[in-house]
């Protein structure tokens, strides 16, 4: 799939977004839907904008200042909001996007599961261990740091009651 | 004035409250260092120690500790991408690029430096500005609150980093995000599908860790290596700690900069609320429209750095303004300081803009006094913490993530608030790689709610002519038209250069 074919289907996604909160403003009294109405409505322009630049118009470059939506852009050598990273950088030792979605979700499911603590022990461990391929020795220091500092920080001094895991909470 | 000032400062010159400031900010600095927690909590920590303390003493270990979370906040917002507040989000625009070139100890030694700047000229402004300080927190009503909320919306779209479009659908994302759960208004439920947890919304500080902390670190794998590599050579030597100096040279080289942000900074301080949120972006702002060179912006200028935090420093002071001189607290910590001076049984109002001045100037002082400890921690450790940037991904991810997991769960404590924050941290990714701006999103987020309170009170008490028949509301009305306009200004200036 392409970068442009993306671009649309994110763009696509905001639209709808925008629609459904559009439509479920509408069941809403006048006060509450006031603004919400206009901010959504305003923001489906938007996105149609962005759709038509780029699709219909991909020779317009879309980091535009204000002023070049509506006049004629002129020739500059430097943009005036300044380069954004390029989005396509060199990916030195990275892994897949869906990877490293994968792997927070992991650790989020491991919190669910076992508790904070425990689940953030696991968790540097694993990944320091198999994902970074760090010495075991250093991998179980970093973990055992980690949830330590974690614990005496959050439970010993800020008195924060950490979660303790739906898998505890049967026992 | 002169004479209240001097007494405020004699109120603070003993033992106990030099190590109250102390003991403050290194405890705010290490709140203020972890996602989701920052000045409210800080504060709400110490203020049980604050009971039988002296006045001078009990204040010098609260607002030491506000002031130290600002700090922590910029330091993440600055190294890591991951602003601890809102008022240092405008940070990430230039401090993370000037990290990603191996330069995060400049832009820390700037940060540091700037905020000392700006504490001292903050207080230098207030004192002069004070006896007009309280005709102008008069005038302003909800319709001008209104205006500014609408401005803070409009600098997004003049200086969006990127595709304008993209920004303007990230704020308006943002915006939406902001209405869920109960109307303040109606008391109606919106947008919860009938989830109880999302009767409360969406909690600002869990959406900005997974906005920009979570969503950092999946970035980082992707990308693989660490944050920033080692500093490229500064005038022909790889010395890192000098760069830290050249961030304090940085901002002597720009000390009209420092000026500007730090007089914009006590007067959008003084605007309960919206000033804490308003006040970087308008001073990034204004650090782009005057720089020499404007297009720079967004790839690391340290300008970007130095004026959203002389402007964080100068606004504490402003944000005691309409705290102490009428008992309206200026955000959540203003409100914790209230309820300090209740129970110290100091009364805030008139009389602590007239006869208890010196209280007031006592409190200006460890603003100062607070800024002066942060900017010798800033200056002494930068370069130990912008190496903390140079750590291997496989080993910053795990341990920020947890740090992060954990964060998002205790402001709440519940579980709910993880999920949120991991779902927030996809959101943050695709918008982060496809140029949606989170900044915005954020801005979007923090605005949403004060806009429509605002609305719907102006529209109570004024009706609907209100921008026309307020004129301080139609001059800032104006002020929003001017900035909106300011690109078409700059470019019909730019079609004349080139036609000369």
């Amino acid at each position: 799939m392409n970068n442009k074919t993306i671009n649309n289907i994110v763009a696509v996604t905001f639209l709808l977004i925008f629609v459904a909160f559009l439509g479920v403003s509408m069941s809403y009294g006048g006060r509450t839907r006031l603004v919400p109405i206009p901010i959504a409505v305003t923001s489906i322009i938007l996105v149609l904008l962005q759709l038509y630049y780029q699709n219909i118009r991909p020779d317009v470059k879309l980091d535009i200042d204000t002023s070049d939506m509506f006049l004629k852009p002129i020739e500059r050598n430097d943009a005036i909001h300044g380069q954004t990273a390029a989005t396509t950088e060199v990916i030195e030792e990275g892994g897949k996007e869906s990877t490293g979605i994968l792997l927070v979700g992991s650790f989020l499911v491991l919190i669910m599961l076992v508790g904070i603590i425990p689940a953030t022990f696991l968790y540097v461990f694993g990944y320091c261990r198999y994902v970074g391929k760090n010495k075991s020795s250093k991998a179980l220091s970093l973990a055992v740091a980690t949830s330590l500092a974690l614990f005496l920080l959050f439970d010993a001094i800020l008195k924060v009651n950490l979660y303790e895991g739906w898998l505890l909470s049967l026992l | 004035m002169l004479e209240a000032s001097i007494q405020g400062l004699v109120n603070l010159l003993n033992f106990e409250s030099i190590i109250f400031i102390f003991l403050g900010v290194t405890f705010g600095l290490l709140i203020g260092f972890l996602p989701g927690l920052g000045g409210p909590v800080a504060m709400a920590l110490v203020l049980p120690f604050v009971v039988g303390v002296p006045p001078a003493a009990a204040f010098a270990l609260l607002l030491g500790a506000h002031i130290g979370t600002i700090y922590g906040s910029s330091i993440t917002s600055i190294l890591f991408n991951i602003p601890g507040a809102s008022k240092s989000v405008s940070l990430c625009f230039d401090g993370y690029p000037m990290t990603q070139k191996g330069e995060g100890a400049r832009a820390l030694g700037a940060s540091a430096t700037a905020a000392f700047l700006g504490g001292i000229f903050g207080a230098i402004f207030l004192t002069i500005s004070l006896p007009f300080m309280r005709a102008l927190m008069l005038a302003l009503g909800p319709a001008e609150y209104l205006m500014m909320a609408v401005w803070g919306l409009s600098v997004i779209a003049t200086f969006s980093e990127g595709s304008v479009i993209k920004g303007l659908i990230a704020a308006g994302f943002g915006l939406l995000v902001s209405f869920m759960g109960m109307d303040p208004v109606t008391g109606t439920a919106r947008y919860t599908f009938g989830s109880l947890f999302l009767m409360d919304g969406i909690e600002f500080p869990v959406a900005v860790i997974g906005l920009f902390a979570v969503s950092q670190m999946i970035k980082l794998y992707v990308k693989g290596g660490s944050i920033a590599k080692k500093p490229t050579s500064v005038d022909g030597a790889e010395i890192d700690s000098k760069l830290v100096w050249v961030g304090v040279k940085d901002c002597l080289i720009h000390w009209k900069l420092v000026l500007r942000s730090s007089f914009l900074g006590l007067w959008i301080g003084i605007l309960p609320g919206i000033g804490a949120s308003v006040g970087g972006i308008a001073a990034y702002a204004q650090a782009v429209q005057t720089s020499k060179n404007p297009e720079t912006f967004g790839t690391g200028n340290v300008e970007g750095v130095i004026a959203p935090e002389a402007t964080n420093a100068a606004n504490e002071g402003g944000g005691l303004m309409p705290t102490l001189g009428f008992g309206i607290p200026g955000g959540e910590a203003m409100a914790i300081l209230l309820s300090a001076f209740i129970v110290m049984g100091i009364q805030p109002g008139r009389e602590m803009l007239t006869t208890h001045l010196d209280i007031v100037f006592t409190m200006v002082w460890i603003i100062i006094l607070a800024n002066s400890v942060i900017t010798l921690f800033g200056l002494f450790t930068a370069h130990k913490l912008a190496n903390l940037t140079m750590l291997p991904g496989n080993i910053l991810i795990p341990i920020v993530l947890s740090i992060c997991f954990t964060g998002a769960y205790a402001i709440q404590g519940r579980i709910g608030d993880v999920i949120v924050a991991f779902i927030f941290g996809v959101i943050g990714y695709i918008m982060d790689r496809y140029e949606y701006s989170r900044a915005d999103m954020v801005i979007g987020m923090v605005l949403g709610l004060m806009l429509e309170r605002y609305l719907h009170i102006s529209l109570t008490l004024y009706g609907n002519l209100f921008i026309v028949t307020r004129p301080v509301a139609l001059l800032l009305f104006l002020v929003v038209v001017y900035t909106l306009a300011y690109p078409f200004l700059r470019k019909r200036k730019m079609e004349k250069a080139n036609a000369s």
